[in-house]
């Protein structure tokens, strides 16, 4: 006995617990890999992978019904994509600017007077203005753009919403992390001449926080790409839309295509926020 | 009027105490408009809790502080801010803002009696007044021509010299300095003396100056505070500080060197 609980220890102990949990789990909701083999859908994802080597530069089902030109089909798609990507992310930035003042410890330990009710009060205020924005960040943006088609109808703005309402308050605990970790000195500084707290969050730290918050703004950029596309299942005239027209008449090679577009844009932006990222620092250090 | 209103800075039996570390222990301090104060002492006395005590930038655990002739305690966050306004306070460091430029950073000075627009106005697209009375400060304390440098392009003392304009344009009725000769260069630790008092005297403004170097201590300030321990240990004028006094007041004891 005493030999085996020895043999167990802390860390096999934990492993094997994953795995029977892992195996409870297969059982209760009824894993059954013999399901995997002998089907027929086996054979179209065969047809979809195999339709990655030849992506679509016409429209492979020559439709009367469609005028345009397939290639310029997918730049609108992309110009639509980077719109409402953007759109998103300029609104994202107020949000996160406000979420991150509003967020830090900072903004309420000077706001706090040193009265113990109102050191009470603001304490909560915090934590109050920290629970909304993480249920606001917790709730996926597909799910906000559920909410926001139902209530205003297939609008641009619905999806801009969606996408800027997790954004916003992702940016906003960043920006707010920024703010703590901030050096205090300026800070102090400013507050020794009489500063209220937003004249020392915008003109003793922004200014020192900038490379780093645009540094992550373009990085959220990438991301809010990626969200406009899929927002296009939904609706949105972005990438994800054509995708989905494509794939519902299994026109795997325009699939591709599109996903293709999308990866080029993401790798672009990729390139091109590392760019700056490098500019920035590179200047903030000389 | 009462002899609070008639004191530039007024401390009464106050204690600042950090956790389980008292800094300030009961101290009492009368400073008179346009008295010139330095605060000597060891490092770790109590000097720069006492100056940002002055500035209202340190609460107190216990005790009454007027400043200007205002009870601290009675002061809701604007005048707070007023009160700081109207003292020029010059940290140690400096706490420039880098990556603005000098003019930027003087012109910062005046958030205390601005505005959140008013300031974003002035700052970012400041009006050729403003831009003239901020030449005229740094040619003052002498670096007129940096008024368009980023400050993190300024050395040391040119970055000290900003922080001394920026106070200066607060027009305020005092200056309190934290150490500014401890991280200068000793040839520059005189002009910055000379400076601090001569301003002082030109603007009668109260100026309070924290420090370590006895001899300029005893060449540009009048009054003399000695702190240690968190308590006064002489508060008595320059001349009547002698050698023996400052060497019993830097003398490390046994519980110095328990407590570091």
């Amino acid at each position: 006995m005493n030999r085996a609980a020895h043999w167990l220890g802390p860390r096999r102990s934990a492993l094997l617990g994953i795995l029977l949990a892992g195996m409870i789990g297969a059982w209760l909701i009824q894993l059954d890999p013999a399901q995997l083999f002998g089907r027929a859908q086996w054979h179209q994802l065969g047809e979809f992978f195999k339709a990655a080597l030849r992506p679509a530069l016409a429209y492979e089902d020559p439709n009367p019904a469609s005028d345009g030109v397939f290639l310029s089909e997918i730049g609108f798609a992309i110009y639509k994509t980077l719109l409402y990507a953007a759109a998103a992310i300029g609104l994202s930035l107020i949000g996160g600017l406000v979420f991150g003042l509003i967020g830090s410890t900072r903004a309420w330990l000077a706001l706090a007077s040193p009265a113990k009710p109102f050191r009470v009060l603001s304490m909560s205020s915090m934590f109050l203005v920290r629970l909304v924005m993480t249920i606001l960040r917790s709730v996926h943006e597909i799910i906000w753009a559920i909410l926001f088609l139902q209530a205003l109808g297939n609008l641009p703005l619905a999806a801009v919403i969606a996408i800027a309402i997790p954004y916003s308050a992702t940016l906003g605990k960043v920006f707010s992390e920024l703010i703590d970790e901030a050096p205090r000195a300026t800070a102090e500084g400013l507050r020794a001449n009489g500063a209220s707290v937003l004249q020392v969050y915008v003109f003793g730290l922004l200014p020192t926080m900038l490379p780093d918050l645009f540094a992550y703004l373009l990085y959220r950029f990438e991301c809010g790409l990626r969200s406009a596309a899929v927002l296009g299942f939904f609706g949105a005239p972005t990438l994800g839309y054509y995708l989905s027209l494509s794939w519902g008449e299994r026109h795997f090679h325009e699939v591709w295509a599109y996903l293709y577009a999308l990866l080029a844009i993401i790798v672009v932006c990729d390139l091109w926020s590392g760019a700056v990222r490098q500019r920035l620092t590179t200047h903030h250090a000389a | 009027m009462s002899t609070a209103a008639q004191a530039a800075f007024r401390l009464r039996d106050v204690t600042v105490r950090f956790a389980d570390l008292v800094a300030l222990d009961n101290v009492s301090l009368t400073i008179a408009p346009g008295e010139r104060v330095g605060f000597v002492g060891p490092s770790g006395a109590g000097k720069t809790t006492l100056l940002r005590l002055l500035n209202a930038n340190q609460q107190a655990t216990s005790g009454k502080i007027s400043l200007l002739g205002q009870a601290l305690e009675q002061l809701d966050q604007k005048n707070l801010r007023q009160v700081r306004s109207a003292i020029g306070f010059i940290p140690q460091h400096y706490h420039l803002v880098p990556s603005l430029r000098v003019l930027q950073n003087v012109l910062l000075g005046r958030l205390g009696q601005q505005g959140f627009w008013a300031s974003l106005r002035s700052v970012f697209f400041s009006r050729e007044f403003e831009q003239t009375k901020v030449h005229a400060l740094l040619e003052r304390v002498g670096i007129a021509e940096k008024l368009f440098a980023k400050v993190d392009t300024l050395s040391g003392g040119q970055q000290q010299r900003v922080a001394i304009a920026r106070a200066l344009y607060q027009a305020p009725q005092a200056l309190l300095a934290d150490e500014p000769v401890a991280s200068v260069d000793p040839s520059r630790a005189e002009a910055t003396m000379a400076l601090l008092s001569t301003l002082a005297e030109e603007q009668q403004l109260t100026l309070g100056v924290s420090l370590h170097d006895q001899r300029l201590a005893r060449a540009f300030l009048p009054r003399l505070v000695g702190v240690r321990h968190g308590k006064i240990f002489k508060d008595a004028p320059a001349q009547d500080w002698t050698d023996t006094d400052f060497e019993e007041l830097y003398h490390l004891d046994q519980s110095d060197l328990v407590e570091s």
